[in-house]
C-alpha cells in the first residue's frame, strides 16, 4: 500500500507536506526534542480527517494530532520518526452559538471563541499561549489558565465532543446527565481517538473585575496568604505569584510592568457583582496588608493592563535570560506550597541553574521556569534533571507530575513513579479498549518499552527514575 | 433469612452476606456490606471470576434507570466516614457510602459547604452526576469530583485524579465513572471541591422575563431554577449568596419577592431531558408539552431539565421532536431508557468491567 499517494488522494497533493517542510512539525513548546515526522497531512474537514485516520489504521502507521503545536510536554512530536502528523488547523470552524454554548472545530484558536460569543458572554480557559492555541489542544491536555480557580480548567468547559475513532467512525459523546462518554477524551493527548468538533460552555461577563497587587518580603508570607483569601469568603477569578527572578526577568524585557522590588508578588482578579468585588477587594487588601504585604488597587482598568501583561509575558520575557527554557507545571495542595518553592531553591543551587517561578498560586499549579541552553546537551539535560526532582518534590508533598500541560514525553517516566503497576495496567486496558495496535500517538503518556530513537535526550527521558543511568 | 445458594458460602468468607434486596428499583440473591476497599475489591475480582452480577448501592434514595437483577448487592454503608477536610485546600475526602447530611453537617463546622441539595451518599451523588439549584454556578458532581478511588468490575483499585484543583497526569478515569450508576466502576473514596460558605445566602421568587437578566446580566446568581406548570403556571427562583452588606438590596433591585420557590426536587414518574446550557427554559416548555407532562423544572445554566409525567407514551416522539437526549430518570418503562449507546462508552466498559459484572443492563441491553 502506497501510503503517501493514499493520504495525497484524501487531503490533496498541496496539503501534504514532507521531508524539510515537514520538520517544521517536528517540535512544539517542548522544545527540548526535536523529530521529522514523516509525513503531515492538513485534511480540510471532519470528513476527510476520518478517512485520513481509518487509512492510516488501516496500513499500521502511527499518527500524532497537531493543532497549533504548543504543547509544553511534547506531546506532538513524532517521536520516532515513522508518525504521520496529522494537523487538524485548518478544522477551524464555529458551527454554531446557542444559549451558553458555542460549538468549534479543533483548530480553532482559543482566543478566537470568545471573539465569536456574544458581547455579554465569554469563554473562560485561557493557557499562556490562548493567542495562538488550539481548542483540540486544549481539550487533549485539559489546559488550565489563570482563571481556573474560578471558572475550572477546560475539563469544566466542555459539554460535547465529536470524535473520530480509529476504525474510521465518529461518535457524538457528552451533553448528558448521565454516562458521559466525553469525559475520558479530556487530558487524553490524542491517545485514544481525535477530537474533530467541541462544544463548550460560554460564562457571562462579569458585572465587574479588579485587581489587587499585594508585594511580600517573603515568600512564605505571599504563600500563607493566598489560602487566607479563601478564609476570608472570597472566591478570586486568579491568583497568580511571581517569585523575584521572574519579577526581574519581565522588568528586563518588553513586558515590563513596574512591579515593586520584592521576593514574591500576588496578582489578584476579583469579578462578579460590583458590591460583592467591592467587598472582596476590601478583605484581599486586608489579608495583604494583615501578613506584611505591600498593597496597589489599580483604578483604572489601564492600570490593570499594564499588571497582568507583565504577568502574562512572563514566559517569553526569559528570552530575555536564555534562548530556551523547560517549563515545568506540577501542582501541589496550596498549603504545600511555601515548603515546595523553598525546596525548589534548594534545587536550583544544587544544579546551578536560575529558576524563575511564575504560576498559579491559588490552584497550587508551580510552573518553574528553567533555562538551557540549546546548543548544549549538558545544560539540557542538567535542567531535566533539576526538573525531574523539583516534580518529584512535588509527588512527595501530595501533589501530581502535571496540572494542565499533560504528560506528553515531558513527564512519561513519572507515570511508572505515580501509579502503581496495577493502576498503570488499568490505563493501558483503556488504551487498548480505543487504539488496539496503538498507533494513535505511540510513547505519550503510556509506554511500556523507551521508543529507539537513538536520541540521547529522549532516552533520559524514558529512563524510569529507579533504574541506572 | 439468609437464602444460601451454592457460592455465597465462599463469598461469606470475603465479607459479610446478608438477604438480597427486593424492591422496585433493584433485586438482589445477597447482599454484601464490605468495611474496607480491600472487601470491596475482593467482592468484585470474585464476582468477576464466577461470572455472578453485582448491583452497587447505598440509600437507594435516588434510584435511576431500569430496575437491575443481580446475584449480588454491594451495599456502601459501613464506608460511611468522612476523612478529611482542608478549609486551607478547599477539598474534602470522604467514603463513597458516607451520607452527604453527615459531610455537610462536617463541612459546616468548619464554615464551608458542597453546592447539592442531593439527599444519598457521596457515592450515589457522583454515580448520577447528580443535578441540583446549585448546578446554575457550581455545575455538577463531574466539574465538583476532583479525583477517587475507585474499584474496577474485576476488581483493581485504582486512584485516579487527586485532591488538587487540576490533574492532567493521566486518563481522567474517575470522570468517566461520574454519571455511569456503577455501570463501569465504583466508587469507594471521593476527594471534592468545597466553597467557602457565604456569609448569606438571600433567595427570591420571580417570574420568568427576569431570567436573561439572572442568566446574563454578570451578577453570577449561584442557583436559578424555574418551575413549569402543565396548566400554564410558571415561576422562577433565585439564590445569591455572599457578604450581607452586599447582597442586602439585590431582591429589591431585582424586584424578586423573598422567598424559596418549591419545588426543586420531583416525585413519581421523571424523565430528564439534556437541554443546551442556557436554553433549560425554552426545552422545558416544549418537552413539558410533547411528554404532556405534570411538572417541569429547569436547572438554569446546568443544561438540565427534569420532567414528572404520568407516563412515558410520549417519550419517543420527544426525542424526535426536540433531538436531544431524553431519559427516563424514574419509573417502570418498556422502551429505552436512555436513547443514545454510544461505542465509546462499550470500550470503556470493556476496559473496566471486562466481565460485564456491573449492573448489567442498567445501561446498554447487550455488553459486548
Amino acid at each position: 500500500m502506497d501510503v503517501r499517494r493514499e493520504v495525497e488522494e484524501i487531503v490533496g497533493a498541496r496539503w501534504v507536506v514532507e521531508g524539510e517542510d515537514a520538520a517544521l512539525f517536528g517540535f512544539d513548546a517542548f522544545t527540548a526534542v526535536k523529530r521529522r515526522p514523516r509525513l503531515v497531512a492538513l485534511p480540510a474537514d471532519e470528513e476527510q480527517t476520518v478517512r485520513l485516520i481509518a487509512l492510516l489504521y488501516r496500513s499500521c502507521t502511527p499518527m500524532v494530532f497537531r493543532g497549533s503545536g504548543t504543547s509544553l510536554s511534547g506531546s506532538t512530536v513524532a517521536l520516532t520518526g515513522e508518525e504521520v502528523v496529522v494537523s487538524l488547523t485548518r478544522l477551524n470552524r464555529v458551527y454554531s452559538c446557542e444559549g451558553l454554548e458555542i460549538e468549534v472545530g479543533p483548530g480553532l484558536a482559543n482566543v478566537l471563541v470568545t471573539r465569536h460569543a456574544p458581547h455579554d458572554l465569554f469563554y473562560a480557559p485561557d493557557p499562556s499561549s490562548y493567542s495562538v492555541c488550539s481548542i483540540g489542544g486544549n481539550v487533549s491536555h485539559d489546559s488550565g489558565g489563570i482563571h481556573v480557580p474560578k471558572y475550572g480548567s477546560t475539563f469544566n468547559s466542555v459539554v460535547k465532543l465529536r470524535v473520530a475513532l480509529c476504525d474510521g467512525s465518529v461518535e457524538d459523546v457528552g451533553g448528558t446527565p448521565y454516562f458521559n462518554g466525553a469525559n475520558i477524551f479530556v487530558g487524553s493527548e490524542g491517545s485514544l481517538g481525535a477530537v474533530l468538533r467541541a462544544t463548550l460552555r460560554l460564562h457571562p461577563r462579569p458585572e465587574t473585575t479588579r485587581t489587587v497587587l499585594g508585594a511580600f518580603q517573603d515568600v512564605a508570607s505571599a504563600a500563607r496568604a493566598v489560602s487566607a483569601i479563601y478564609e476570608e469568603g472570597v472566591i478570586p477569578a486568579a491568583v497568580e505569584m511571581m517569585d523575584r527572578n521572574s519579577i526581574d526577568v519581565v522588568e528586563k524585557s518588553r513586558y515590563k510592568a513596574g512591579y515593586p522590588d520584592c521576593a514574591a508578588l500576588l496578582l489578584v482578579e476579583c469579578d462578579g457583582y460590583t458590591p460583592q468585588v467591592e467587598e472582596e477587594v476590601r478583605r484581599v487588601r486586608l489579608v495583604f496588608e494583615c501578613l506584611g504585604g505591600e498593597v496597589m488597587v489599580p483604578e483604572n482598568p489601564a492600570e490593570s493592563s499594564r499588571l497582568w501583561l507583565g504577568r502574562k509575558g512572563a514566559f517569553p520575557a526569559m528570552g530575555v535570560v536564555s534562548p530556551a527554557y523547560l517549563t515545568l507545571d506540577s501542582i501541589v495542595p496550596r498549603t504545600e506550597l511555601a515548603s515546595v518553592l523553598e525546596e525548589v531553591g534548594r534545587i536550583a543551587e544544587r544544579y546551578g541553574v536560575m529558576v524563575a517561578n511564575v504560576f498559579h498560586a491559588a490552584d497550587g499549579n508551580l510552573h518553574p521556569l528553567i533555562p538551557y541552553n540549546p546548543e548544549s546537551p549538558k545544560s539540557l539535560e542538567n535542567a531535566l534533571r533539576a526538573g525531574w526532582e523539583i516534580v518529584e518534590a512535588s509527588m512527595r508533598c501530595g501533589g501530581v507530575p502535571s496540572g494542565e500541560h499533560g504528560v506528553g514525553i515531558e513527564k512519561a517516566r513519572f507515570m511508572h513513579q505515580y501509579y502503581s503497576q496495577s493502576e498503570l495496567e488499568v490505563l493501558w486496558r483503556i488504551k487498548r479498549a480505543f487504539d488496539p495496535d496503538r498507533l494513535l500517538n505511540p510513547y505519550k503518556m503510556l509506554y511500556e518499552n523507551p521508543p529507539e530513537t537513538g536520541d540521547r535526550v529522549v532516552s533520559l527521558l524514558y529512563t524510569k527514575p529507579w533504574e541506572a543511568e | 433469612m439468609l437464602v444460601f445458594v451454592d457460592w455465597s458460602d465462599d463469598l461469606a468468607r470475603l465479607v459479610e452476606v446478608r438477604d438480597g434486596l427486593n424492591v422496585s428499583w433493584a433485586k438482589t440473591e445477597v447482599n454484601v456490606y464490605p468495611e474496607d476497599y480491600g472487601q470491596v475489591a475482593s467482592v468484585l475480582g470474585f464476582a468477576s471470576a464466577n461470572n455472578l452480577s453485582v448491583y452497587p448501592f447505598c440509600m437507594g434514595t435516588n434510584p435511576v434507570g431500569p430496575t437491575v437483577k443481580t446475584k449480588i448487592g454491594l451495599v456502601f454503608s459501613r464506608l460511611n466516614s468522612v476523612l478529611e477536610v482542608s478549609p486551607e485546600n478547599l477539598y474534602v475526602s470522604a467514603q463513597s457510602g458516607c451520607p452527604l447530611t453527615s459531610l455537610s453537617a462536617e463541612l459546616d463546622k468548619r464554615g464551608l459547604y458542597l453546592p447539592t441539595d442531593y439527599a444519598g451518599s457521596m457515592g450515589g451523588w457522583a454515580s448520577a452526576n447528580a443535578v441540583s439549584a446549585y448546578s446554575t454556578w457550581y455545575g455538577m458532581p463531574r466539574e465538583l469530583v476532583l479525583g477517587a478511588k475507585i474499584c474496577t468490575g474485576d476488581g483493581v483499585l485504582v486512584s485516579s485524579g487527586s485532591k488538587t484543583t487540576k490533574f492532567s497526569s493521566g486518563y481522567k478515569v474517575w470522570k468517566s465513572l461520574i454519571g455511569s450508576l456503577g455501570w463501569l466502576g465504583v466508587f469507594v473514596e471521593l476527594y471534592c471541591r468545597v466553597y467557602p460558605k457565604p456569609e448569606v445566602f438571600v433567595s427570591g421568587v420571580g417570574d420568568t422575563s427576569l431570567l436573561n437578566t439572572l442568566l446574563r446580566g454578570g451578577l453570577r446568581p449561584l442557583c436559578v431554577w424555574v418551575v413549569f406548570e402543565a396548566g400554564g403556571r410558571e415561576a422562577l427562583g433565585a439564590v445569591f449568596g455572599g457578604y450581607a452588606s452586599a447582597l442586602k438590596r439585590i431582591n429589591t433591585s431585582l424586584r424578586l419577592s423573598e422567598g424559596i420557590l418549591k419545588p426543586t426536587t420531583l416525585e413519581g414518574n421523571i424523565v430528564t431531558v439534556a437541554s443546551k446550557k442556557g436554553l433549560e427554559s425554552e426545552y422545558a416548555k416544549r418537552a413539558l408539552s410533547v411528554l404532556k407532562g405534570d411538572m417541569a423544572i429547569a436547572y438554569v445554566g446546568s443544561g438540565v431539565v427534569r420532567l414528572s409525567v404520568k407516563d412515558f407514551s410520549y417519550v419517543e416522539k420527544a426525542r424526535r421532536l426536540l433531538g436531544v437526549p431524553i431519559i427516563v430518570e424514574r419509573g417502570d418503562y418498556n422502551g429505552d431508557y436512555w436513547g443514545y449507546h454510544p461505542a465509546v462508552l462499550k470500550k470503556l466498559k470493556q476496559a473496566l468491567d471486562p466481565k460485564g459484572v456491573l449492573s448489567p443492563g442498567k445501561f446498554c441491553l447487550e455488553h459486548s
